[in-house]
């Protein structure tokens, strides 16, 4: 588990080590966030250092976005640079010669995208990156076993440097709250007519 | 030089996605000194082509090659890159969806350039772009710069609406075909499964939404009565999907489905804001709560205090009765 951020971010590679990460990476900043290519170039460098030592990754896993920044394409970034395909917005992934994938040949993935009222199928050759996506499992919750086990496991620090991208942030701050004065229409059941008349004068009940 | 404005279509038939981005892009063109292009790709590319003038296209590329026929990030996004090194595009525009978002951003990884993911204003500048984008899905706003080369922008899904030019352009159509390496093809859909035949979430006219407050997966029949006596299909909150009463593909939210239906009808929905993110582009919304402080009632435009599984029945059965039968 490889992650870039700042000190406070080891507890989110302790809790990934509480429910099976074998090994952690902190890219340590000093500042709260890197723009995107900032991120995108260490995270390339970070992974280039660990595959030089041991190999390189059959599969990387990247978030499809983080959940504050939302800049929807650090994978993206760091596939191209490895040279190697990704595909992005994955709920469902079958690894070739697992039992129950099918005909998915051994050195590829099924990798499964939602659409509008269904799902698109690629088939991604090894080495590859995914983004996925929430909802492409529940996990699992950590044991006590897990999180005594992931005190244990070793917390590599790899300090790097990249140049700043071209994308910068001036200030945060919370979009106008949208007044509206609530039309309580009525209480319980009774309120039923009211709900209906609504309906109508919508034009979604004819 | 030009804004070149990325389009998504569905054999043929332009996206609404996309015209919001077309509606985003004129006046940024317009204020950037900049000709409004669009590109196309695709299997059906020529027939969303044709219409792209009366959206304010002076120039339509339709990029042609034999692994573009169905989607690709990476040679969707590789054909971007080209389109921009070739043709004098200094900035590109598409609209924030999956597939917005990943194709803009192969094409600034293989431009080395950056990319400012979902924008709702963008007011370009000599001296490097200036941009509001919102994060965690709307709920908290960024004010952005942006310095490069090429400016390369989504615009946010459902921040505008979208209209047609007051004054149509030439909408030139003009074939581009990129020079694609063979190994492209290693990302592109080889298969497309329809589980939902006709609406959908994301298109629904109406939308029921249930939350921690129906109680079970049983307790949804209700809400899927009265959405298929309305037309509408049934969505719900984060809650419900880790109960596992209902799949992860009805999840109305910042990492489920963004809803924009005419009325959504929000039942036993405290109103996260992580919900609320997805529903907020809703033209209407009910909410129907025993708390009359519950957020998703202080948001709604209309609301209903009582408990969801009498109040859905009844609004089901006074349908039913005013139809007659």
């Amino acid at each position: 588990m490889l992650t870039l951020g700042p000190a406070e971010a080891e507890e989110q590679l302790r809790y990934a080590a509480s429910v099976g990460a074998h090994r952690l990476v902190l890219v340590p900043i000093a500042e709260v966030d890197w723009d995107p290519q900032r991120t995108a170039a260490a995270l390339a460098g970070a992974i280039g250092d660990l595959e030089a030592a041991d190999g390189p990754f059959d599969l990387v896993l990247f978030g499809n976005e983080s959940a504050d920044a939302g800049g929807f394409q650090v994978g993206v970034r760091v596939a191209h640079a490895l040279g190697r395909p990704i595909v992005n917005g994955i709920k469902g992934i079958d690894v070739g010669g697992d039992p129950g994938a099918g005909d998915v040949p051994e050195g590829s993935v099924a990798a499964r995208r939602e659409i509008d009222g269904g799902f698109e199928v690629y088939r991604v050759p090894l080495p590859a990156v995914l983004g996925v996506k929430e909802g492409i499992n529940l996990p699992r919750y950590p044991t006590m076993k897990g999180r005594l086990a992931s005190k244990k496991v070793e917390m590599a620090l790899d300090e790097r440097t990249a140049d700043a991208g071209g994308q910068g942030r001036v200030r945060l701050h919370r979009p106008e709250e949208q007044v509206s004065e609530t039309i309580i229409l009525g209480t319980g059941p009774e309120a039923a007519p009211a709900v209906v008349d609504l309906l109508e004068e919508l034009g979604v009940f004819q | 030089m030009s804004l070149l404005v990325v389009c998504e279509h569905d054999r043929g038939a332009l996206s609404d996605a996309s015209l919001e981005a077309l509606t985003f892009g004129r006046p940024l063109a317009a204020a950037a000194g900049l000709d409004l292009a669009a590109v196309v790709i695709g299997e059906g590319a020529d027939a969303a082509a044709a219409g792209l003038g009366a959206h304010g296209a002076a120039t339509v590329h339709v990029a042609s090659h034999p692994i573009l026929t169905d989607f690709g990030p990476e040679a969707w996004g590789e054909t971007v890159a080209q389109l921009v090194r070739s043709t004098g595009v200094t900035a590109v525009l598409a609209c924030g969806t999956e597939r917005g978002n990943e194709v803009v951003a192969q094409g600034a990884a293989r431009l080395d350039q950056p990319f400012v993911a979902n924008c709702r204003s963008v007011e370009p500048g000599t001296d490097g772009w200036t941009m509001t984008r919102v994060q965690w899905g709307g709920s908290l706003l960024e004010d952005a710069t942006l310095t490069a080369d090429v400016h390369l922008v989504t615009v946010a899904h459902h921040a505008v609406e979208a209209v047609t030019a007051d004054l149509p352009a030439a909408g030139t159509v003009s074939t581009f075909a990129p020079d694609l390496d063979e190994s492209l093809a290693r990302t592109v859909v080889v298969d497309r499964v329809v589980l939902t035949q006709g609406i959908t979430l994301s298109t629904a006219p109406v939308v029921v939404g249930g939350g921690r407050g129906v109680g079970s997966a049983e307790a949804f029949a209700p809400l899927e009565e009265l959405a298929a006596e309305l037309g509408g299909v049934v969505g719900c909150s984060r809650a419900v999907t880790n109960n596992g009463w209902r799949p992860h593909s009805d999840q109305v939210g910042q990492t489920g489905t963004r809803i924009a239906p005419e009325i959504y009808i929000a039942s036993g929905i405290s109103g996260a804001i992580q919900h609320w993110v997805g529903a907020m582009a809703a033209k209407n919304i009910l909410a129907i709560n025993t708390d009359a402080e519950a957020n998703m009632v202080a948001r709604a435009g209309h609301a209903v205090i009582g408990d969801l599984h009498q109040v859905v029945p009844a609004i089901t059965e006074e349908v039913r009765r005013r139809r007659g039968s």
